[in-house]
């Protein structure tokens, strides 16, 4: 694995998007995590399923640097989520089940704060694009209390895509959406599936599998399963059923 | 320093809006003023030590109220986890969060300071306040010794942030680290209101000063370990 040079700001040359080498957590003495390997080239879209507990959340929070890791090595565009976290944070993109948005400032305050965080160029133009793109210009000015969880989801989305992140790391990102909500991320996760990378995790077979490249399952913080290759869909649902309920086996 | 103002900026909005801070404190400290006045029978002559400690605990008391919901608010929505992911350093986000308490803090100490002479010194004996000899000195101290407490208190109110028992924590872990800049700002102020020269309490005014710079700085430096792992 290569190693960064300083100031550098974009991904490591010839290095895969993320790499895991038995990487490992624990909540106390509670294993999340056992040994997670895996790698994920530039441009690859990974689904993620995994029952509740499985530990889908706590790997992408190690992978976008919320978390430390317990053991084992994790690099992401070629950096290590332990010690380079600042370069990993200019180039990953992070959409949650949670919001995670100032409720007390409008949708255009919210997207300039954190924008102005990335130091995006154009800051005002580029709030007002992406604000099209998820179809929420007209909403602007309104207080992000005011607005639906649907809507709230599109603006986080919106936050989430200002700086043009090479990396994205999707954290359930379709529950709670509605019809239209969910038609809009995934018409936007279809259009940048040529140019960024995506890490998701979802219990939804359909939605999980419409957009991916390859495919994992972990359970009680292993890898059970995993596919470069994109399975059908009920195929699929009988090596889920069967992975989760055995507990393991490749 | 830009990216410690916006967080300052925000904060400001935040509060502007949902106007939970500032009223809350100000009521508080109200009423501890009244609570103190009745129970020193609205006499005028209590000496100077124990109006000081008297108005440093109404401001301590009501800070920490503030401290605590400041970084309640971050948590709503866990929009203070998106900041965390975004390529800042964790000493801007604790010193534009400090900025913006310390503000935060002072504007209501500013409100209360009138009431506080109308309560404890309206008529007292021995006192002058003369600009230049007591007022502008006495907020000096108090600007000094708010740095002081706020800094420790936004540095565990954020630690507090994640335990369950975040509203008890935050004066455990407070208090007994601030009674060496209590003590102090006790002392200055006292010696302002009896009218002492500078050159009386001047030690004690470099002590203050001193203990503010190392805390800010430890603080911002330690901020990025207390944070680490309060992901979601």
């Amino acid at each position: 694995m290569k190693k960064s040079s300083e100031g550098e700001n974009d991904m490591q040359p010839g290095a895969f998007a993320i790499e895991t080498r038995g990487l490992e957590k624990q909540f106390g003495f509670f294993p999340v995590l056992r040994g997670i390997d895996f790698v994920v080239g530039q441009g690859e879209f990974l689904t993620i399923f995994g029952p509740n507990g499985a530990g889908k959340s706590t790997l992408l929070s190690i992978l976008s640097t919320f978390i430390k890791p317990g053991g084992g090595e994790v690099f992401v565009a070629g950096f290590d989520v332990s010690r380079e976290k600042e370069q990993i944070r200019k180039l990953i993109g992070f959409i949650s089940h949670n919001t995670m948005l100032y409720e007390n400032l409008t949708a255009r305050e919210n997207l300039e704060f954190i924008g102005a965080f990335y130091e995006v160029p154009d800051l005002q133009e580029r709030c007002s694009d992406i604000l099209e793109r998820v179809e929420l210009y007209a909403k602007k000015d309104a207080l992000v209390s005011t607005l639906s969880f649907g809507t709230r989801q599109r603006l986080a989305i919106a936050r989430t895509l200002l700086h043009d992140p090479r990396i994205l790391f999707l954290d359930e990102p379709y529950s709670g959406l509605d019809y239209g909500g969910a038609a809009i991320l995934t018409s936007i996760l279809g259009s940048m599936k040529m140019d960024k990378t995506v890490v998701m995790t979802t219990h939804n077979v359909y939605e999980g599998l419409s957009l991916c490249d390859k495919v994992a399952i972990l359970d009680h913080g292993e890898v059970v399963y995993s596919s470069a290759q994109k399975p059908g869909r009920d195929e699929f649902q009988d090596i889920y059923m069967s992975c989760v309920r055995s507990g393991g086996g490749q | 320093m830009r990216k410690i103002l916006l967080i300052f900026r925000k904060d400001f909005l935040v509060e502007w809006r949902s106007k939970q801070i500032f009223p809350t404190m100000f009521v508080f400290s109200l009423l501890l003023l009244l609570v103190f006045n009745v129970a020193f029978e609205f006499r005028s002559d209590i000496n100077f030590r124990t109006v000081s400690a008297v108005v440093w605990i109404t401001f301590i008391f009501s800070g920490l109220l503030a401290l605590g919901r400041s970084f309640s608010l971050e948590k709503e929505n866990n929009a203070f986890a998106f900041l965390l992911l975004t390529p800042v350093s964790r000493s801007y986000i604790y010193l534009g969060k400090l900025l913006s308490n310390v503000v935060m803090v002072l504007l209501s100490e500013l409100f209360i300071l009138p009431l506080f002479l109308l309560f404890f010194l309206f008529d007292a004996k021995g006192i002058s306040l003369s600009l230049t000899g007591a007022v502008l000195p006495f907020l000096g101290v108090v600007v000094l010794g708010t740095i002081g407490f706020v800094s420790l208190g936004t540095f565990f109110s954020s630690m507090a942030l994640n335990t369950k028992l975040r509203d008890m924590m935050l004066p455990l872990l407070v208090f007994p680290l601030i009674i060496p800049v209590v003590i102090t700002s006790v002392g200055i102020c006292s010696s302002i209101l009896e009218g002492k020269p500078l050159d009386y309490y001047s030690f004690s005014l470099q002590v203050l000063v001193s203990f503010d710079i190392i805390f800010v700085l430890l603080c911002s430096l330690l901020f990025e370990y207390l944070i680490e792992d309060s992901g979601d």
